[in-house]
């Protein structure tokens, strides 16, 4: 075991980037799941209108 | 009560009638365990075959061949068309559930019983220890009673044969540790008391998983 | 829309939280809480990993009792919020994986450790990764949910089993356990719980906004069929 405290804060810095590079991922693809969704209500309301004018 | 366990023992005759009339599934499984045996020995160096090493070569073998009967089991009652009869029995699913689980450990328990000598012989271990029929029993029963389940889960969804050993090997993982360092106890010479715990870890298993399993096994069959 | 405009408040008022506690902790670990003396610097990993670790857990938790209720009711919300927890739960149980080992390497020399708790989680990764594949391996949707639900119930019922099992696995066979520091003090459990609540916010937050998009989902394809339909009369 290392005693001294300068010698390993690269893995430290390693953890917590990867930690939040994941959730940031993460959050990432449930907002591009969430535009995609919109977009389908969007397509979806033009539909309905056109249909609404006939 | 009674009635139920007739019915169980109704689907098992049927297993193992089926079994006897074409000896499919066993010799294929003990052929398949003897190659993993083999297969695993050539990595080995003479040296390296203590018991600890040994066991585990053992349960490498009698997982994997566990896998392949498993998936077995429900693949010749789909593809058959039996899977659909078996269902429209007027009878509880926990029957269905546990007629199955007990062809499977028959079947298991005979291919275990041919290959045990043989792996001895093998991997030259000093003694037969009666321990290991015990430890393989009690191991049998706790793979074949999530086993059964996920076999007939994994028989109705897509890429079925990588489906069963993904969902089975990480929840056996209990039963395989347990019956690895019983039998490497076992084969060493080790007393009871040591194995005890070991045992302990199985017996758990398999009475939580035969009361478990059954309760969930008719959404499986659901259509 | 009223009820779409509360949710937002609220989960925004959730954000709100979740921010504050979550710059808090990043404060306690990187300033406030003094170096463990044996570690060294690495072991401020301690202060996430093991929050994750937790949540992680609750998480498959969620996924049990979502699963069962689903069985009972066949309503198809708990199964979306069973599968939404599973997910958030296996992006926690991943980071808990990769921190251990960045927490291993520098302390014991090894990058992974055989200790009763890496090894545990490895294996409740590979049982949820599991839950995951069965629900996009079924042949329909009530299929894939029921049995999602059923591998959701066996799973977690394993856990209890498979920590039994690796820890007296572990007495026999001693590696460098990841201890915790030996006697939180003051500071250290301080920094640990507030971390704790920050990521229990986290989770929340997150699942929140899974669930509602799965719900969100369901219900634009409900509509699109509807639409299909009426359509196809017209």
């Amino acid at each position: 075991m290392k005693g001294t405290t300068m010698d390993n804060w690269e893995y430290l810095v390693a953890a917590y980037s990867i930690i939040w590079i994941a959730i940031a991922g993460y959050v990432f693809t449930l907002s591009r799941k969430q535009k995609r969704l919109w977009r389908e209500i969007e397509s979806l309301k033009a539909r309905m209108r056109g249909k609404g004018e006939d | 009560m009674k009635e139920s366990a007739g019915k169980v023992l109704a689907i098992t005759r049927k297993d193992i009638l089926s079994e006897m009339r074409t000896k499919e599934i066993v010799t294929s499984i003990v052929a398949f365990a003897l190659l993993v045996i083999v297969v695993v020995s050539l990595a080995l160096d003479p040296s390296e075959r203590t018991s600890a090493v040994a066991a585990g070569v053992l349960w490498i073998a009698f997982t994997f061949a566990g896998v392949l009967g498993l998936g077995r089991s429900f693949v010749m009652e789909k593809d058959k068309g039996c899977l659909q009869g078996l269902m429209l029995c007027p009878v509880d699913r926990a029957v269905i559930y546990f007629g199955k689980m007990l062809s499977t450990v028959i079947f298991m328990l005979v291919v275990e019983a041919i290959i045990l000598p043989v792996f001895v012989i093998l991997l030259d271990q000093p003694r037969f220890p009666p321990h290991l029929v015990l430890i393989t029993v009690l191991a049998t029963v706790g793979f074949a009673a999530v086993g059964t389940l996920f076999s007939a889960l994994s028989v109705n969804t897509k890429a079925r044969e990588v489906m069963l050993p993904l969902l089975f090997l990480p929840v056996a993982s209990p039963v395989i540790i347990a019956a690895i360092e019983a039998s490497g106890l076992a084969l060493a010479g080790g007393p009871w008391s040591e194995i005890l715990p070991w045992l302990g870890v199985m017996v758990a298993f398999d009475v939580i998983f035969l009361a478990v399993s059954p309760l969930v096994f008719e959404f499986v069959l659901e259509e | 829309m009223q009820i779409l405009k509360n949710n937002v408040l609220s989960t925004n008022a959730l954000f709100a939280l979740m921010f504050v506690t979550m710059t808090a902790a990043l404060f306690l670990v990187f300033v406030y809480v003094p170096t463990e003396a044996s570690m060294g610097i690495v072991q401020r990993i301690f202060y996430f990993h093991v929050p994750l670790a937790w949540v992680a857990f609750i998480a498959f938790g969620i996924v049990f009792i979502g699963s069962i209720l689903y069985l009972r009711s066949s309503n198809r919300k708990w199964d979306r919020l069973a599968h939404s927890s599973a997910e958030i739960g296996m992006v926690f149980t991943s980071l808990v994986l990769i921190t251990g080992p960045i927490w291993a390497k520098p302390v014991w020399g090894v990058w992974w450790t055989w200790d009763a708790r890496l090894t545990t989680t490895l294996l409740l990764w590979f049982i949820y990764h599991g839950y995951l594949l069965v629900g996009s391996f079924a042949s329909d949707e009530s299929q894939g949910a029921r049995y999602s639900a059923v591998v959701g119930i066996i799973g977690f019922v394993d856990v209890p089993i498979v920590a039994l099992s690796i820890v007296l696995w572990g007495t026999q066979h001693p590696e460098p356990v990841m201890s915790e520091p030996g006697g939180l003090t003051g500071a250290m459990l301080l920094t640990l719980m507030v971390s704790l609540a920050a990521f229990t916010l986290l989770f929340a937050y997150l699942l929140i906004h899974r669930v509602s998009l799965a719900l969100a989902a369901d219900e634009l394809k409900r509509l699109r069929q509807f639409a299909d339909e009426r359509d196809y009369d017209g």
